[in-house]
């Protein structure tokens, strides 16, 4: 008797290596991009020392400090402009298109203001730096960012299930 | 949305992102670094002299392109030249001087342990002079040298063939013993420089002829020494320095910023930055 294969398409929550690997993908494309142009200012600004040497140097030099600061500023809103866009016109970062994973609201696509919220923890300023120590925490202990819970987004991949 | 286009935006926006990084940061380069700082300090550590690029010392273009840099930034009250070299090449330090005299700013030069020489010659270019009581100073003289390997070349029962269009072309050929009329050739040029080198000191530090004529000798001196003949305005360091700023720009803060060499990985080779520092000729020192 011939059996019959039934396919049915689903999706569900990305794992967090795909993300793990998403992140470091983009990561190593926004280096390139956003960072490295940098390179040579901090290079030529910033004497390469001991901690000693360097605090003694930030001391002395507070306009340079002040332009690193916004230099470092202007790199995080790169960043947030890059993923804010690419996820809330495409559901795709670079890296998520890559692993294949995307970005979706609890129940439809995400709104322009939720992919904002979930992603606000790239611009450098406190308190949104604390961001970057509860996110990871929540990744690990709960599978999903904090920044994704109040933003009521989810990173989701699609699945396909085969029954015979 | 198709990948393909989804793909496409997605480069879109890296390469917008990368046309305003890329553009920010050349804006950066060009003036940014010294952005905020009203005093600018231009280290000057080693022998003065152009060369090739791998040289250590002191290459006058880029003193020069950071002078100007420094000069053209409204924020910038001061530059300070930071000094540190027993001196070089006449033209090199000529060049410096040049562009410290065309400066709109206020100029200052604190010569840390030697000042000597052509490095004097660019302290004594700025509008005020501040030395160490233990700094070495002046050496306002120009020294010409070279060694004669015609000793070396007979004992290994070697000879010096000569073909020269024009009597004096192989003056100077250290393969060749210097003669009479040579030698009060080469004196000649090295008094020329002297006489030059004592006006321009003369002229910048408003010396007398008395002064001058001490200065001539190019001995070197001492902080107190150069203080009691002229050569230098103040006697301290970093706290005079900083004094002397404050009350002359009437100011209450300082923001400085150090303009350090830009160095490729090349240069910061040891062997390459040791074996090319050897500059012979004439020098100020």
């Amino acid at each position: 008797m011939a059996k019959t294969l039934k396919v049915e398409k689903g999706v569900r929550s990305a794992s967090i290596f795909k993300r793990l690997v998403a992140f470091l993908v983009d990561l190593a494309i926004l280096n390139f991009i956003v960072v490295w142009p940098f390179k040579r200012f901090f290079e030529s600004m910033i004497p390469s020392g001991n901690l000693m040497e360097l605090a003694s140097f930030v001391k002395a030099n507070p306009a340079i400090v002040s332009q690193v600061n916004s230099i470092y500023l202007f790199m995080g809103i790169m960043f947030f402009i890059y993923f804010t866009i690419c996820e809330a016109r495409f559901g795709q970062s670079l890296g998520k298109y890559i692993v294949g994973i995307y970005v979706k609201g609890e129940k439809e696509n995400a709104t322009f203001w939720q992919i904002v919220i979930r992603n606000i923890f790239l611009i450098p300023i406190f308190p949104i730096l604390l961001l970057w120590v509860i996110d990871p925490l929540s990744l690990v202990f709960t599978k999903s960012r904090f920044s994704d819970r109040i933003s009521k987004t989810q990173v989701i991949e699609n699945v396909k299930k085969v029954y015979v | 949305m198709s990948r393909r286009s989804t793909f496409r935006g997605i480069m879109t926006v890296l390469l917008i992102l990368f046309i305003i990084s890329w553009g920010y940061a050349a804006i950066l380069d060009a003036t940014g670094d010294i952005a905020g700082s009203n005093v600018i300090v231009i280290p000057v550590n080693g022998v003065i002299g152009f060369s090739s690029g791998f040289n250590e010392g002191v290459i006058p273009n880029t003193i020069i392109e950071k002078i100007k840099k420094a000069d053209s930034s409204p924020s910038v009250k001061a530059i300070v030249f930071d000094i540190n070299s027993p001196g070089g090449t006449p033209v090199a330090s000529e060049a410096i001087v040049n562009a410290i005299k065309a400066v709109n700013k206020t100029t200052v030069a604190i010569i840390r342990d030697l000042g000597a020489s052509g490095a004097y010659w660019i302290a004594s270019a700025t509008d005020t002079i501040i030395a160490s009581k233990y700094s070495m100073t002046g050496s306002v003289g120009v020294r010409g040298s070279f060694i004669d390997f015609n000793g070396l070349l007979e004992r290994y029962n070697m000879t010096y063939e000569r073909f020269v269009g024009g009597e004096l072309k192989d003056l100077g050929d250290p393969l060749k013993p210097v003669s009479a009329a040579e030698r009060l050739i080469f004196q000649d040029k090295i008094d020329q420089m002297h006489k030059l080198f004592v006006a321009e000191i003369k002229e910048n530090r408003n010396l007398g002829d008395s002064q001058a004529i001490e200065i001539s000798s190019g001995s070197f001196y001492l902080g107190g020494e150069a203080k009691n003949l002229g050569l230098i305005d103040l006697l301290g360091g970093d706290k005079e320095l900083e004094e002397h700023l404050k009350k002359t720009l009437n100011i209450t803060e300082i923001h400085s910023t150090r303009l350090e060499d830009k160095r490729s990985w090349f240069d910061k080779i040891p062997f390459v930055r040791s074996s090319l520092n050897i500059n012979p000729g004439v020098t100020l020192s």
